[in-house]
């Protein structure tokens, strides 16, 4: 459609006009939402609704530098708990009195734990020396600089170009009269989306193409916040063009004017590394012309649940990140009620390299019946940690035997967890399980976002169970019953359970909750939610049961 | 897809048509499947939260929220299986366990659904006590709990969606997430109106009522329907009672009217009717009780108590001896607005008849006599022509000098309701008042330019010939001269008269004459001026060249102040005509009357209200029978007014506080307050509804009607009546528009004059085919600029109103504890801009002088009114603004302009206190 078609699209000028105040003041106070609220003249609730609920506002001045630190699984098996709990004093240490270090939920380094985000950087593979360093070099006025993120190890498939060859698919693709006819070749290659779910691609792109209406619109979901998962940041990092490539093939595919990169706030540099690949792509041509659509990157105000697709559509339409009821799918109604292409960032970057070398060429991957490769985060107990291209079907044990180098010396495999803490538990003498979408369900798990937890002889599975159940707990939105109560329920359980206060006699209510909380919750936030205490009771009972009264 | 479309569902095995495009939920409860939910109600907008209205559906992976979930063709729905009640028992047991509330309430919705679910309340763990959901009991009439509260979204969408008050809503996430008021401010420190929808909209008892009367109630209280006794939108409610005591008032769900909706003072300003200083007995005047134009100190102290049989002889004698001496013009009487139309009916009636003179009227006079005047003059009818609930079927909205979300609450909740579907609203003020925020254009016009704005709105629809040229041609007549009339009104010269840019101007005059439906409203604004009825002229020269009228969402509507101000005109009580706006002077009407009621009447109009005043000041007027009225407070330059009254001969007051108007009284006699009585309401759509009795009287005290006819038995004229429904009949029998009208038939949500046959279903919009007076005449009128302009010595512009909790001379809001206590004390809204130049702080006290007299006040800091501007409500005897206006009068309908005089500001130097 032409650029100066009238557009159903607005700026989420709410979310905006506090982004810009916090930077300026460094928190929202009541009277600065009243005043913002009363020059846009919107309803002050609505104000406050969206500035209490994501983590990015602050509704109290807080002391500087902000120490957070990420207490989610792969940084609890570094010692983030630890590190976290002695934050406090490590900062009197170093000479600053005033601030409160708090947890926070994973910042995707959970290939170089723990980490911490201080003042907007990210730092990783953090000790208390080092956390002691960063807090000093900001009471000098000489903050340290983030540290650097991996890339992708092994990528030998997912960039199809030589040098300087980029965006050659979706040159092409211009000059095609038939774009939408790259769907076929998408849903021959069997793509499944891999943001979790795993629709299949070219399905995906073809409901949104014959869906009714004039304006359609793509957004690319790269806001992976999922306990474990890093390989969205590693694209990134690695292939950022890739990402832009795909998300503009999908324009042209499907007819779309506008292309929204949702990203989270914590990937400062890859968003960076985005626009330098716009620029580029504007360079070409690709971009900023009359005929080309128009491409913007959105810096999520923060949390877990802005990844859920609806989700992140209400925080496009300047309010509380609450999942919308599905049916209808974005796909018909999406953004501001348009049909709307959400694929993941893995998934867009995947593109290319599928268009440019043919669906066999994708299909011609995988073991065990599995088709296509995908890319891992492998994290935990593991000599090598990081992303991977890994090719469906792969047993799990070799992924991280020979991808990942095994576990550390005189570690032994106890668990994993092949998808994110939404995926739960799997224990090791499951370690064959091909690395697949169909055999992890059967599991009772999922293979998820692409994070592969690897948990060594030791560890407490329910003290793991519980770090995932307080994840949840914490990034429910609330919108419905089942998960704003039932989350809190489980989480509430199992802390009691590691204190020694819980009852074997609570067992049937919490299992109520949980089967509510599948069958009720909006979204799949709610739905997994008990998954990681069910994999507790189903596979690791004796580290559950000696803790119950 | 047509509405009518049908798809086959199945629900619970049972084959069945639904209506292509219902909710699950929807389609089950038609086929007598009732699901149950918490937060679905039918009338909002579904959100799904609280999942207990889930069911199965075939195919779906997991369970289907039925609120939320459309049908589609061939759905296979389970509403009953074991997997749907065990997900419903848990979801309720997991509420009940986070209610924190050991109490089983009564009318919680949770507590009845969990018992009749039979989930097992205590088999989930309480929430933990680090995070404590507080109560707020900020409110002076909500109370707010939150640890009952289960986020059902209920509340939000009563204050959004209903009435558009935009307060409620969620703050925080997660397991924190709870309701917030404002930016998080306590409920009653928020921009909340307290209209009470959110307690209505409940389910819990998360947000309740504060008691207003008494703490008891339970089993033995009853309910009692009956309409609202405030403003003209004329609400059902009912009224809860236990014994003799009211104790809450709720929306009535099936009024047509307000559809459940209430107000502040609807919902909560119903104790005034309990309050102590009622009147219980009558009161005779002491013998040596002065009377003077100054209020006095302690006025129970001028009177002493006396029987009815006392007083009652004492009124007929002086009323004789006055009629004796000076004929009938040296008598008058006010009744008033507040009073059924059976009250009004009898009091005209023994003006007229007993008396012998037409000086009858009744604050009609000071509210909308103007829109009346010029309504009856152009189209020859002096109501709305549409319910203004046909706001909701309008594409464009004017409101002009009309402030509803304070004035008529709820008729505002239509309003903009109307905007937020997508109609667009026009508010035309001088003020910038909250509905402001809802309007697309606002023209924010110079105090007592109104004419110039219409008459440059309607040279705008001229030059570019937007007029509708067969209406214009088939139903009205004077266009040539209009258009004439109006060619110097361009946008630039209007521009520079009222300060509204042209380029507004302009876009107002085309939406308003290009939508396919435009409705006006407006209110006092207009109309009380010195050229009030010029104002409403143009505004309907305007509708009239459009064609906007005769059609849904297609009219006139001026928005009337007191519940029966409709009815009190049409039962006769003005000076120039019977019921049904008979003239006086018509012979044939007289002739009738005279027959119906055996005596022979007076065809020379009477006085009207400030006349009358003027009269009795000059002494021609010597005794006056007042009816619910306060003029010692309603009427413009008091200081005048009340000397009049002190110079009366004789005064007889009835009414239930010893208002202002009493303390001039040489008699007071005890009437019954709305509660207390049975009778007819008219409002402002012309919905004739009945008023039903819920307690007994306070004392002595008895029904206005029943004294006016004791009183004209006693100066010799029977007035026998078994009931109100027998006055009423007597009513219809002589007036054409409601002659198919009787109390049976207002059972449920009364009828819509004109109704002119007991089978007639009444008549809710007018005139789709022609005028009473044939066609429409369009007046051409002039600008002329208000009466005492502002000058050096008083140079700013004074504007008088109401305030949301208050009730014109605050006789009975004052002593309903929950509206004073939101409004306590007389203020002037003064620009922050003249406040700083006047080096005048915010509270402060200060003094605002006229030519006529001066009050002391707190000033407060207010955008909504412009530099030079202040305004001050005229409910605060303590700083009676009226003792300040103008008594300059409109010379077609008498109403002074209350909405302009100049004023000075003056420091006192101390703080409020």
């Amino acid at each position: 459609m032409s650029r100066s078609a009238p557009t159903a699209y607005r700026p989420p000028l709410k979310i905006q006009a506090l982004a810009a105040h916090q930077e300026k003041e460094g928190y929202l106070s009541k009277e600065a939402i009243s005043a913002i609220s009363k020059r846009m003249g919107v309803p002050a609730y609505e104000t406050f609704g969206v500035a209490s609920f994501f983590p990015r506002f602050h509704l109290e001045k807080p002391a500087k530098p902000q120490v957070q630190i990420c207490r989610d699984i792969s940084c609890q098996l570094a010692g983030g708990e630890a590190l976290l709990r002695n934050a406090g004093k490590i900062a009197r240490s170093a000479g600053i009195k005033t601030i409160r270090p708090r947890g926070c939920s994973c910042l995707g380094r959970c290939d170089k734990g723990p980490a911490a985000e201080i003042e907007g950087r990210i730092h990783s593979s953090l000790t208390e020396g080092k956390l002691r360093e960063i807090i000093e070099s900001w009471r000098e006025g000489k903050p340290k600089p983030a540290s650097r993120a991996q890339k992708i190890k092994n990528a030998t498939r997912l960039n199809p170009y030589r040098k300087n060859g980029a965006f050659g698919v979706l040159r092409a693709l211009m000059k095609s009269e038939k774009p939408e006819s790259v769907i076929e070749t998408l849903k021959e290659s069997g793509l499944r989306g891999m943001g979790g779910a795993g629709f299949p691609v070219g399905r995906k792109w073809e409901f949104v193409l014959n869906a009714p209406g004039e304006e359609k619109f793509v957004i690319c979901n790269a806001d992976e916040s999922e306990p474990g998962t890093f390989k969205d940041r590693a694209v990134m990092d690695s292939h950022p063009e890739l990402l832009i490539e795909g998300a503009l093939i999908a324009c042209r595919a499907i007819g779309a004017g506008r292309a929204i990169i949702y990203i989270r706030h914590e990937y400062g540099r890859q968003a960076k590394a985005l626009e330098r690949a716009i620029a580029r792509a504007r360079k070409a041509r690709l971009l900023g012309t009359k005929e080309t659509p128009r491409l913007e990157i959105f810096i999520s105000p923060g949390g877990y649940i802005c990844g859920e697709e609806t989700a992140l559509l209400e925080v496009l339409e300047d309010r509380r990140a609450q999942p919308r009821d599905k049916p209808p799918f974005p796909g018909s109604e999406g953004l501001f009620g348009k049909p709307t292409l959400i694929n993941n960032a893995e998934t867009f970057a995947l593109i290319p390299a599928i268009l440019r070398n043919g669906s066999r060429w994708f299909s011609s991957f995988g073991r065990n019946n599995g088709s296509g490769f995908k890319l891992l985060g492998v994290s935990g107990a593991v000599r090598r940690p990081g992303v991977y291209e890994v090719e469906f079907g792969t047993p799990v044990r070799e992924i991280i035997e020979d991808v990942a180098g095994g576990l550390p010396a005189g570690a032994r495999l106890k668990a994993f967890s092949p998808g994110g803490a939404s995926s739960g538990f799997l224990p090791a003498r499951l370690g064959d399980i091909p690395y697949d979408f169909a055999p992890l369900e059967e599991a009772g798990s999922m293979l998820g976002s692409g994070a592969l937890i690897v948990i060594p002889e030791g560890a407490d599975m329910a003290a793991l169970a519980h770090n995932a159940a307080r994840f949840f707990r914490d990034e429910s939105c609330g919108k419905c019953v089942p998960c704003r109560i039932g989350a809190d329920k489980i989480a509430a359980f199992l802390e009691r359970a590691l204190r020694g206060d819980a009852r074997a006699s609570e067992l049937p209510a919490i299992g109520e909750i949980c089967d509510a909380m599948k069958e009720t919750s909006i979204c799949g936030l709610g739905q997994a939610a008990p998954i990681p205490y069910l994999s507790l009771f189903r596979y690791f009972r004796s580290d559950i049961e000696a803790k119950l009264k | 897809m047509p509405e009518s479309e049908t798809i086959p569902i199945t629900i619970d095995g049972e084959k069945t048509a639904s209506a292509a495009g219902a909710s699950i939920w929807e389609a089950a409860r038609s086929e007598g499947v009732e699901i149950p939910r918490l937060c679905h109600q039918p009338g909002m907008e579904p959100v799904g939260v609280c999942r207990v209205c889930v069911v199965e559906v075939e195919g779906a992976r997991s369970l289907v929220p039925s609120c939320q979930r459309r049908v589609e063709a061939g759905m296979v729905i389970q509403t009953r299986t074991e997997r749907v009640a065990r997900a419903q028992r848990t979801l309720l047991d997991m509420l009940m366990a986070e209610r924190g509330v050991e109490s089983e309430p009564e009318n919680c919705e949770l507590t009845a659904l969990a018992k009749r679910m039979k989930a097992r309340n205590g088999a989930i763990a309480p929430p933990s006590p680090d995070a404590p959901r507080n109560q707020d009991s900020s409110s002076s009439v909500i109370q707010v709990n939150h640890a009952a509260c289960i986020l059902c979204d209920r509340c939000i969408r009563a204050c959004a969606d209903i009435q558009g008050n935009n307060v409620i809503g969620r703050g925080g996430k997660g397991a924190g997430a709870r309701i917030v008021f404002d930016a998080d401010a306590p409920m009653g420190e928020s921009s909340c109106v307290s209209c009470g929808e959110c307690v209505a909209a409940c389910p819990t008892e998360a947000l309740t009522n504060k008691s207003i009367t008494t703490e008891s109630g339970g089993a033995e209280s009853r309910q009692v329907r009956s309409v609202c006794p405030y403003c003209g939108v004329g609400c059902g409610i009912a009224y809860q009672v236990a014994e003799n005591t009211l104790l809450s008032v709720e929306g009535d769900e099936s009024s047509p009217v307000n559809r459940g909706r209430l107000c502040v003072k609807g919902r909560y300003g119903f104790d005034y009717a309990h309050h102590p200083d009622r009147l219980t007995t009558p009161l005779i005047r002491r013998e040596d009780a002065p009377k003077a134009k100054e209020l006095p100190q302690n006025p129970i102290s001028l009177f002493r108590e006396a029987s009815w049989d006392e007083a009652f002889d004492l009124a007929a004698n002086s009323f004789g001896k006055i009629r004796l001496a000076g004929g009938p013009s040296s008598l008058a009487g006010f009744g008033s607005a507040k009073c059924s139309n059976e009250d009004n009916y009898l009091f005209q009636k023994f003006i007229r008849a007993v008396f012998g003179t037409n000086n009858v009227d009744h604050c009609t006079r000071l509210c909308h006599a103007s829109s009346v005047a010029a309504l009856s003059e152009t189209i020859g009818s002096g109501a709305s022509t549409n319910p203004f609930a046909d706001a909701l079927k309008s594409d464009f909205i004017l409101v002009a000098g009309s402030n509803p979300t304070e004035n008529h609450p709820v008729a505002a909740t239509f309003i903009k309701q109307a905007a937020g579907a997508g109609a667009t609203l026009a508010v035309m003020d001088p003020r910038r008042i909250d509905l402001v925020d809802h309007a697309d254009i606002f023209a924010q016009f110079r105090p007592g330019t109104d004419a110039a704005l219409f008459n440059g709105l309607l040279q705008v629809v001229m030059e570019e010939k937007l007029f509708d040229p067969d209406f214009v041609e088939t139903r009205t007549e004077g266009f040539e001269a209009l258009a004439e009339n109006v060619k110097p009104y361009t946008p630039r010269n209007v521009s520079k008269l009222t300060g509204v840019p042209a380029k507004t101007i302009r876009k107002l005059a085309r939406l308003y004459a290009q939508s396919e439906r435009s409705m006006a409203f407006w209110g006092m604004g207009l109309s009380q001026h010195a050229h009030g009825t010029d104002n409403c002229r143009a505004l309907i020269a305007l509708c009239l060249v459009c064609g906007q009228i005769g059609r849904e969402g297609t009219g006139l509507h001026p928005l009337r102040g007191q519940n029966n101000v409709q009815g009190a005109s049409d039962a006769g009580l003005i000076p120039m005509s019977y019921t049904g706006y008979q003239a006086v002077s018509s012979p044939r009407h007289r002739e009738k009357f005279e027959k119906a009621w055996g005596r022979e009447l007076s065809g020379k109009p009477g006085l009207t209200v400030v006349e009358i005043i003027d009269a009795a000041w000059r002494g021609d007027i010597k005794g006056m029978y007042i009816m619910g009225e306060n003029p010692a407070m309603s009427d413009p330059n008091l200081n005048h007014a009340r000397a009049g009254l002190a110079n009366l001969e004789f005064l007889a007051v009835q009414d239930i506080f010893l208002t202002e108007t009493a303390c001039f009284a040489d008699v007071v006699l005890p009437s019954t307050a709305f509660p207390e009585k049975t009778g007819t309401f008219t409002n402002t759509d012309r919905r004739v509804q009945l008023g039903r009795r819920a307690v007994s009287p306070p004392g002595e005290a008895r029904e206005d009607w029943r004294v006016v006819a004791e009183l004209s038995e006693r100066m010799g004229y029977a007035m026998r009546y078994e009931s109100e429904a027998r006055i009423f009949d007597e009513i219809a029998s002589l007036t054409p528009p409601l002659a198919g009208i009787s109390h049976d038939r207002l059972g449920e949500g009364g009828v819509v004059w004109p109704c002119p046959e007991p089978d007639h279903p009444g008549t809710e919009i007018l005139f789709s085919e022609s005028f009473p007076s044939g066609r429409g005449k369009l007046v051409p009128v002039q600008y002329a600029p208000a009466k005492e302009l502002p000058d050096d010595d008083y140079p700013f512009v004074l504007n008088t109103g109401r305030n949301l909790y208050h009730w014109h001379t605050g006789a009975i809001t004052r002593r309903a504890h929950a509206l004073n206590a939101a409004e306590p004390d007389p203020y002037v809204e003064m620009s922050p801009e003249d406040l700083k130049r006047l080096r005048i702080r915010n509270n402060s006290r200060i003094r605002v002088e006229s030519r006529r007299g001066e009050i002391v006040l707190a000033a407060r800091a207010s955008t909504r009114v412009q530099p030079g501007q202040v305004f001050i409500p005229f409910h605060y005897v303590e700083a009676a603004v009226n003792l300040l206006t103008i008594d300059e009068l409109d010379p077609d309908a008498k109403i002074p302009e209350f909405k302009f005089c100049a004023v000075r500001i003056k420091k006192t130097g101390r703080r409020r206190r």
